[in-house]
């Protein structure tokens, strides 16, 4: 919420935003999540820029990012295989399609615009809140097989 | 397009068999193109060339990604006949498909020429059984459909 205000009082973009961040994280106390932060006191880039864009654009009632590059065949701290879970209200007269393409835009522009690449694997769970019960855990992802080793 | 009907011709294009039960699957090996992403003109046509048409990694018979053998795990279960093509075999063929239908991950699957999804999508659809209904809709009647009204079948006769 305040990287939001922040923003929009500032009018930083995302890329300037990702460096700003060491300073919000000092107040770790008015903001738990940078308290949660691994290295150099911030989220891993790529998976804040995509958690910033979804909560943006898609308000959702609940959101969950989770990283699976560790399950694959890549290097360690790789942000190359997501899974994303999202319950919005904006899915309600959409089709599956239509809702991944929503999330795999979303994604993809707020990724274009700090600068990153596509990720190489992003696996979508999409509900509306009619169809979510909060007990719900989300969908795991098959074992990797291996790839092409790249 | 002209290449890739010469190279249909080619006796390194392998196909392989349909006949036994476990590979219902055609694998159309590519030449592994150099040079541009494939264009639009023949992406329309290799998603025609079945009434099912998978993109993936790796072949039906030995799938390289997770996802990609779930797609290819569902068909079976389905019984579904389609072509799979190999992107890792071509970089220009997975670049293609990736424009083609505005998705950014392998797999991709189109049933009827049109692009129906990816692995989450045919997952829940299989799930949910729409899947089914999709296949109805071309003509293809599941395996899972078929399990099941026999099983109504011997139901009813009890």
């Amino acid at each position: 919420m305040l990287n939001f205000t922040l923003r929009r009082l500032t009018g930083v973009s995302i890329r300037n935003l990702n460096q700003l961040t060491p300073t919000i994280s000092s107040l770790g106390q008015i903001l738990p999540r940078a308290t949660m932060s691994q290295e150099a006191g911030q989220y891993p880039p790529i998976e804040s820029a995509m958690r910033k864009a979804l909560n943006t654009e898609l308000k959702p009632v609940y959101l969950e990012v989770i990283n699976e590059s560790p399950q694959h065949n890549v290097p360690k701290r790789s942000e190359s295989h997501f899974r994303v879970f999202v319950v919005s209200e904006k899915f309600n007269d959409l089709t599956l399609i239509k809702r991944h393409r929503l999330v795999n835009d979303t994604v993809k522009n707020a990724l274009k615009a700090a600068g990153f690449e596509f990720m190489h694997a992003l696996s979508i769970e999409a509900k509306t809140p009619k169809q979510w019960e909060p007990e719900q855990e989300p969908e795991k992802s098959p074992p990797c097989l291996g790839g092409h080793g790249k | 397009m002209n290449r890739i009907c010469q190279n249909l011709r080619h006796p390194r294009y392998r196909i392989l068999a349909t006949t036994a039960p476990e590979s219902l699957a055609r694998f159309l090996a590519a030449d592994a193109a150099t040079g541009a992403a494939v264009d639009k003109a023949t992406m329309d046509k290799l998603v025609r060339t079945n009434k099912v048409v998978v993109f993936m990694k790796g072949n039906p018979q030995a799938p390289r990604c997770g996802f990609s053998n779930a797609v290819v795990q569902i068909m079976r279960m389905h019984g579904v006949q389609y072509d799979a093509h190999d992107v890792l075999q071509n970089e220009s063929l997975r670049q293609g498909v990736k424009d083609y239908t505005d998705w950014p991950t392998i797999p991709q699957v189109f049933i009827d020429g049109e692009f129906v999804g990816g692995c989450d999508i045919l997952l829940q659809m299989h799930q949910s059984g729409d899947l089914i209904e999709e296949l109805k809709k071309v003509g293809i009647v599941s395996e899972l459909l078929k399990a099941e009204e026999a099983k109504q079948q011997d139901d009813k006769a009890k």
